[in-house]
């Protein structure tokens, strides 16, 4: 049972004293997933089979709207699971996902949930927690996309991206898109926050200044 | 069997489905209970931790939250067929939003005590708020979406055909669409006349009334 080296890990996405049965059966169940290459883990659309938790590395989260808009939500980490919102409507993902460094997920086949009515309640609420933390975060993003301003949004956006240096590896293009506003309008803000000392620009790269 | 009872049943299927959740509907039906609000009154307030779930089925009510900033922020208006509480019963945060009755408000609630009793059958009230909760996710991707790539016209368009009445009619001011919104109450007057020009709607003072 490859999962059993990563019990330590499990237990910090699954509550074992909230979620007993739930976590023994992803001991029992589930299988690791090792990706290296930058293969989508899903795409915008694909109707999942499985519930999915990352437990390392990143995710870049983006969609193409009905437009044909790229729009990037979000980088997700470690914690980050899905296929659990499709269990409940089967609806497809709304979302691609695509590896920004090497990933594990530790993956549970739909199918063994099937004829466990014993797993029932803490899967639902297990799922239940999830959905509200996506929802309140939903709430938050809402929140800030429409009164917050730029400078703000600009500067949250980039410590949230930074790895341990302060180090944001992404273009004004990039941020553009996070951010759901033009270029020119992260450019200029940019080159203020510069101005203001708060980050140094390099080629392709920003540095948040503390 | 008394009628009465009957079409207590018959308003308790509109929102929680007999075939799906038999027993959640069984114990709805044997421990809910019914109450008023009038306009003006708060269903709940925002930091407020609900005792109790509830679902409105008839009037209507306004969603709106203060921001860090002090900022008042209108989200949405919502009708019958709205839940609240499930949210704080799940993660016991508080509301995140202030519910505002616009127009005289009926609600069928339970006490989270009694849900919490051994009695309640708890697996399908979390398969329940799990379908509730992902309802609301999906509206608030849409949402999302709509506000970063949906051109303005197309966003009031949306907006005005979810607030309009069985006639198309809208009560609302152009201050109040451009809250709902998040955009400058000049933005929305502008787009208003151009809408109004190529036929689509017809404006009133305080009050819209869109052309099909």
């Amino acid at each position: 049972m490859p999962i059993k080296q990563h019990q330590q890990l499990l237990k910090q996405y699954i509550d074992i004293n909230r979620y007993p049965l739930l976590y023994a059966h992803f001991i029992e169940h589930a299988t690791l997933n090792y990706q290296h290459t930058e293969q989508p883990l899903f795409r915008q659309g694909d109707m999942p089979n499985k519930l999915a938790i990352l437990i390392s590395g990143q995710v870049e989260i983006s969609y193409i709207d009905e437009l044909g808009n790229y729009v990037i939500v979000e980088k997700c980490g470690e914690g980050f699971c899905y296929g659990d919102a499709a269990y409940i409507d089967g609806n497809p993902l709304p979302y691609t996902a695509k590896p920004l460094t090497e990933i594990i997920e530790i993956n549970l086949a739909w199918t063994s949930l099937q004829n466990q009515p014993q797993l029932e309640l803490e899967l639902y609420k297990f799922i239940s927690q999830n959905l509200v933390s996506r929802l309140r975060v939903m709430y938050y993003k809402f929140d800030t996309i429409t009164t917050k301003p730029l400078q703000e949004r600009v500067i949250e956006r980039l410590q949230q991206l930074q790895d341990k240096q302060g180090e944001v590896k992404l273009t004004h293009d990039d941020l553009a898109f996070y951010l759901s506003v033009s270029r020119h309008k992260v450019s200029r803000m940019v080159k203020k926050l510069e101005a203001d000392n708060i980050l140094k620009q390099g080629y392709g790269k920003i540095k948040l200044l503390n | 069997m008394n009628s009465a009872i009957s079409q207590y049943q018959m308003l308790l299927k509109q929102y929680i489905d007999p075939q799906k959740f038999p027993l959640l509907f069984d114990f709805f039906y044997a421990n809910a209970r019914t109450q008023t609000y009038k306009a003006g009154t708060t269903l709940f307030s925002q930091g407020e931790l609900t005792k109790i779930i509830g679902v409105i089925i008839s009037g209507e009510i306004e969603l709106s939250y203060i921001d860090e900033q002090g900022s008042y922020v209108l989200v949405e208006r919502f009708a019958d067929g709205f839940w609240y509480g499930d949210g704080t019963f799940v993660d016991h945060q508080p509301m995140a939003y202030t519910a505002t009755v616009k127009s005289e408000v009926r609600c069928l609630l339970i006490d989270e005590k009694i849900l919490a009793s051994a009695q309640a059958p708890v697996d399908q009230f979390y398969r329940f708020i799990c379908q509730n909760l992902m309802a609301r996710l999906r509206i608030m991707y849409y949402k999302f979406d709509g506000i970063t790539t949906l051109p303005l016209e197309q966003r009031i368009i949306d907006r005005l055909q979810q607030l309009q009445d069985k006639n198309g009619h809208i009560n609302i001011t152009h201050n109040e669409l451009a809250q709902y919104l998040s955009v400058s109450r000049y933005k929305v007057t502008r787009l208003m006349k151009q809408l109004e020009k190529q036929g689509q709607l017809q404006q009133h003072y305080g009050k819209i009334q869109m052309c099909n």
